[in-house]
């Protein structure tokens, strides 16, 4: 992927990341407001610009100042635009540095890059790029806040406090979840996908889970407390209006009880709630009688009589000032007032000349119950304020005479209250929350008498609505109040940032932990190839020497372990020789013996080395070998094992008895040469003097000369006799055959066969079977065919006038071996020994005792071996294997030495 | 090659060279005698010209037959000599004989064979 267009994949899927996690964020808003116990994505944007370099920082700063600007901006105030864009791009601009410095100070740390596997690194990098880092957008973003008037600066540690903390464990929570997804080296990290993210994720859940649960519940605990602040006022109010009933109520008696109440009386009267009254909101206590028009003189005069000099019945034209009424059937004139003072204008005021009046009392007459006039502009009202009017209709029950009826008739009592000031009062002896905002709201002409705007405006309010009756008029009130716990007192805050700290710490230990064992892990990895290579380059050693390792427990002597030379000397597999004993394997008096050995070894702590053993083996018959047998001690110097070595020198004592018998051949070659050279001079000087004598007999009788003549042929007969033996034994001592000539050994055979039948008694059968295919040989036939007899003669000796003499052929592998059996005596084992050692013979004074041993250099110069096999009184076998010639085989197979 | 009948025995056994000396002549051949190969070199290059053929052992002190045999051939390309032996080393007569040499005398020779090994017949 081009570097532009991977750098802008980073920064949008940043902007987008922040954006959205921070909008999630907010629904764990600790009430009021934007207080957030975590703010998981200042953590996003320090993985992000962690992982994906610098440039994930303008997405950070775009994805922030959006968030920021989304939460204050308000669609329906388009002039806030500005200023949350301001705000926004001031805390973005912070969160995308934060995160910058999160990566500056975890590199120059040397934490990253870093697998973060101990935990003095984990710990510098979360305390770096967490608290540390994060001090830069808390104090920048609140700063923010405070100079765009969004947060009181005497707020300003609270919300920096909560600020930096969420910022901090939102880093360290984060950072632990998304490295395990995305970090690099896989390996590392890929484990802590589990290990790490999970138990972080899950513990911020339950965290988060259970913060909603006591949030709620502390919500909702909240709100009842609310609620009953709210009835509380409701209550108050309602009782205040029983209060205006009831001195209404009173004044409804008084008159009842008194035949005339006076101006001075119902002053009196009213006095005594005098105190009341303000804080009612009361203004005025009034009376108004019902006056009829023709009582009207009579009326005027009692009011001059109760002290009003100048009185008359007024009303409001149409301009709105106070005009004497015109005549009409009834008039209700306020007659009294209580207090007077300010409300002068209103004493004479007609109430039915206006129409609002009019209605109510009609209404409070017909009902004849409290009734209150709609919000009314007063006649002797000043200010702005409005006022209402309670309406009590007060019938007389005693009327007899007309002066009675004009002196105590129906009438209203009236009272004017500013609802407005009583609510206050009320409001403001209750123990609402100060910035609860509150509207009363007349329900039948839903008019407003009561409001209460706090200056901020918060979001997330709790609302509540009560009715209260007044009269015949429902007052609706409406609360609004932030949900707002005394500062400290939440559980859910405390709950939140615990849980948000322990899930972080948890994340700080599992890293730790999981990098240890990551550590661990590579070390014993280390370690195990280090000593597998070390145990495999033994076990190879141990494998490949050529003589029998083996190992046997020190108690049951079973055995522990065994290379593959000594399987291969037994013919048993090593696996299947693992917990034999001796017994199961060797004869029982071999193993007795071994077993014996084994014991002495392992009492006396001391090696031992057993010469020339035999060991009965599957394959390859009884072999000789040497042992050498190690106790092997444990710390407390206790006999643990046996460590046996055991060579097999069965190969070497035959080579040695080779050996042996190829020196004897060489000193007798020397010796043979120098006895041959003076014998046959010896011989010479005898031959040719017997000669002279023969021709220096002349003139010797005939007869003397023929004897002589006899006695002269034995002689040189004795001569060639002894001139055999001497060409017998240097070519026996040279080994020195005829010129080698390749050839048939079969034709030999035949040949032999022939000249066998000869001198074999009748007695003798004799048998030749030719089985090989190859019988090709080179050498010097004739010396094959002296060896042949030779053989034959020595069985013939052997049989003793009567058997079975059979020689025989056949292959092996690329040898033809040559079989010579007999039934004779056989060979005793000390006589075998010795059989090929030249001037050995059992023959007494008819044997040489060169024989054999010119056979035995004859199969050498063939370059071929020659066995005997024997048991006494039964058989012997000798086998002559020869390396069989092919005619196109270039190597000189048949070269004499 | 002359026609002469003198013969050169070169062997380091008395009696053998005497024995030879006495059949020799009656065989109708002058002898000269010499005991090693030293002399025998030394009468061989005195009376080359003479010497009809060498008969010479092949074990001797001081100059031993092959030796001999090298000077002789030296001095004469042609000389005639048979080799005696009762013992000799691999191949040796074997090569002297195809080095020239005219024929072997296995010791215990008899007369016969030393008269038809010393008639010299042209190759």
């Amino acid at each position: 992927m081009p570097i532009l267009l991977r750098r802008c994949v980073v920064i949008f899927v940043t902007a987008v990341a922040y954006f959205c996690v921070g909008k999630l964020s907010l629904l764990m808003a600790i009430p009021p407001g934007y207080s957030v116990p975590v703010w998981p994505a200042a953590g996003i944007a320090f993985v992000m610009v962690l992982l994906y370099g610098p440039s994930a920082a303008l997405g950070v700063f775009l994805g922030s100042t959006l968030m920021n600007m989304s939460v204050s901006y308000n669609p329906d105030h388009p002039e806030t635009f500005s200023s949350s864009l301001q705000v926004g791009a001031c805390i973005g601009f912070g969160a995308g540095l934060q995160a910058l410095a999160g990566l500056a100070l975890a590199r120059a740390r040397g934490c990253w890059p870093s697998r973060l596997v101990r935990f003095p690194r984990i710990m510098n990098f979360m305390i770096l790029s967490g608290p540390v880092a994060c001090l830069i957008n808390s104090i920048l973003g609140v700063t923010t806040l405070v100079v765009f008037g969004k947060v009181n600066p005497e707020n300003f540690f609270d919300q920096w406090r909560s600020w930096w903390v969420g910022d901090s464990i939102g880093v360290m929570l984060v950072a632990p979840m998304l490295l395990p997804f995305l970090a690099a080296p896989r390996e590392v990290w890929r484990g802590r996908i589990m290990t790490v993210a999970l138990p972080a994720a899950v513990i911020l859940s339950m965290t988060i889970w259970v913060f909603k649960w006591v949030s709620d519940s502390e919500t909702q605990l909240i709100q009842e407390q609310m609620e009953d602040e709210f009835s509380k006022v409701v209550d108050k109010v309602e009782e205040g209006f029983s209060h205006h009933v009831s001195i209404l109520t009173a004044l409804d008696s008084f008159f009842h009880a008194s035949e005339f109440v006076s101006k001075q009386e119902f002053s009196q009267f009213c006095n005594q709630f005098y105190n009341q009254l303000t804080p009612l909101g009361i203004k005025t206590i009034e009376w108004a009688p019902v006056v009829r028009h023709k009582d009207l003189d009579a009326f005027l005069a009692l009011a001059r009589e109760e002290g009003y000099d100048e009185f008359q019945i007024t009303e409001k034209n149409d301009a709105g000032d106070l005009v004497p009424a015109a005549a009409r059937e009834e008039y209700v004139p306020i007659f009294y007032a209580e207090p007077l003072v300010g409300n002068e204008s209103a004493i004479g005021y007609d109430l039915i000349s206006e129409a609002v009046r009019r209605e109510t009392i009609n209404k409070a007459w017909s009902t004849g119950e409290l009734t209150l006039t709609p919000r009314l502009k007063l006649v002797q009202g000043t200010g702005l304020r409005f006022a209402y009017i309670a309406v009590l209709p007060h019938e007389s029950r005693t009327r007899r005479t007309e002066e009675e009826q004009i002196r105590s008739g129906n009438g209203y009592l009236l009272m004017v209250f500013y609802p407005n000031l009583w609510l206050t009062n009320s409001m403001q002896n209750s123990e609402l929350p100060r910035d609860s905002e509150v509207h009363v709201i007349d329900e039948r002409y839903d008019e407003e008498l009561y409001e209460f705007v706090p200056v901020t405006i918060n979001a997330n309010l709790f609302r509540s609505t009560h009715s209260v009756q007044v009269g015949d008029r429902s007052w609706r009130f409406e609360f609004s109040c932030p949900l707002q716990a005394p500062p400290g007192s939440l559980r859910s805050e405390w709950i939140m940032i615990g849980g948000l700290l322990f899930a972080s710490l948890c994340s700080l230990l599992m890293m730790t932990a999981t990098g240890t064992l990551h550590a661990t892990r590579e070390l014993v990895a280390q370690r195990t190839a280090a000593l597998n290579e070390t145990t495999h380059f033994l076990d190879n050693i141990i494998e490949n020497i050529p003589h029998t390792i083996f190992v046997k427990d020190g108690k049951s002597l079973r055995y522990l372990s065994f290379n593959r030379a000594g399987s291969e000397l037994l013919g048993v597999p090593s696996e299947a020789m693992i917990g034999k004993s001796d017994y199961d394997l060797f004869p029982k008096e071999q193993a007795d013996a071994f077993t014996a050995k084994d014991r002495e070894v392992l009492d006396s702590r001391v090696p031992s080395v057993i010469e020339r053993e035999k060991v009965s083996t599957r394959d390859k018959g009884v072999r000789i070998v040497t042992t050498i047998k190690i106790p092997i001690l444990s710390e407390s110097g206790e006999p643990i094992q046996l460590l046996g070595i055991a060579e097999d020198i069965t190969e070497k004592l035959r080579l040695e008895e080779i050996s042996s018998r190829s020196e004897t051949l060489n000193a007798v070659g020397l010796l043979a040469g120098g006895i041959a050279h003076n014998l046959n001079n010896g011989l010479q000087v005898i031959r040719n003097s017997l000669e002279l004598i023969g021709l220096r007999l002349e003139g010797v009788p005939d007869e003397t000369k023929q004897r002589v003549d006899r006695l002269s042929e034995t002689a040189q007969d004795t001569i060639d006799n002894a001139s055999g033996l001497i060409r017998n034994l240097l070519e026996f001592a040279k080994g020195k055959i005829g010129e080698p000539v390749a050839f048939d050994a079969h034709n030999i055979l035949l040949k032999t066969s022939v000249m066998l039948r000869g001198f074999l008694p009748a007695s003798i059968q004799h048998e030749l079977s030719l089985q090989a295919e190859q019988s090709q040989l080179l050498g010097d036939p004739h010396s094959l065919e002296t060896s042949i007899l030779n053989l034959a003669v020595n069985a013939r000796d052997a049989m003793s006038g009567a058997g079975k003499l059979r020689i025989a052929t056949w292959n092996e592998e690329e040898y033809l071996v040559i079989s010579v059996h007999d039934t004779g005596k056989g060979i005793p084992e000390e006589v075998r020994k010795q059989l090929f050692t030249p001037f050995f013979t059992t023959k007494g004074k008819f044997g040489t005792g060169l024989g054999l041993a010119s056979t035995y250099g004859i199969v050498k110069a063939f370059s071929g071996e020659i066995s005997v096999q024997s048991t006494v009184n039964e058989y012997t076998e000798f086998q002559i294997k020869l390396p069989v010639y092919y005619e196109s085989d270039p190597a000189d197979k048949g070269q004499t030495q | 090659m002359t026609d002469s009948n003198l013969l050169l025995v070169i062997d380091d056994e008395d009696a053998i060279r005497k024995l030879l000396q006495e059949t020799l002549e009656i065989l109708g051949y002058e002898v000269i005698l010499c005991p090693d190969g030293t002399d025998g070199v030394e009468a061989f290059t005195a009376h080359r010209n003479r010497i009809k053929g060498v008969l010479l052992d092949m074990i001797m002190p001081t100059m031993s037959g092959p030796e001999a045999f090298q000077k002789i051939v030296e001095l004469d390309a042609d000389a005639k000599v048979v080799i005696m032996s009762g013992y000799s080393l691999e191949g040796e007569v074997d090569k002297l004989l195809k080095e020239g040499a005219t024929g072997f005398l296995k010791k215990p020779f008899s007369i016969k064979d030393l008269k038809a090994c010393i008639e010299f017949k042209r190759a």
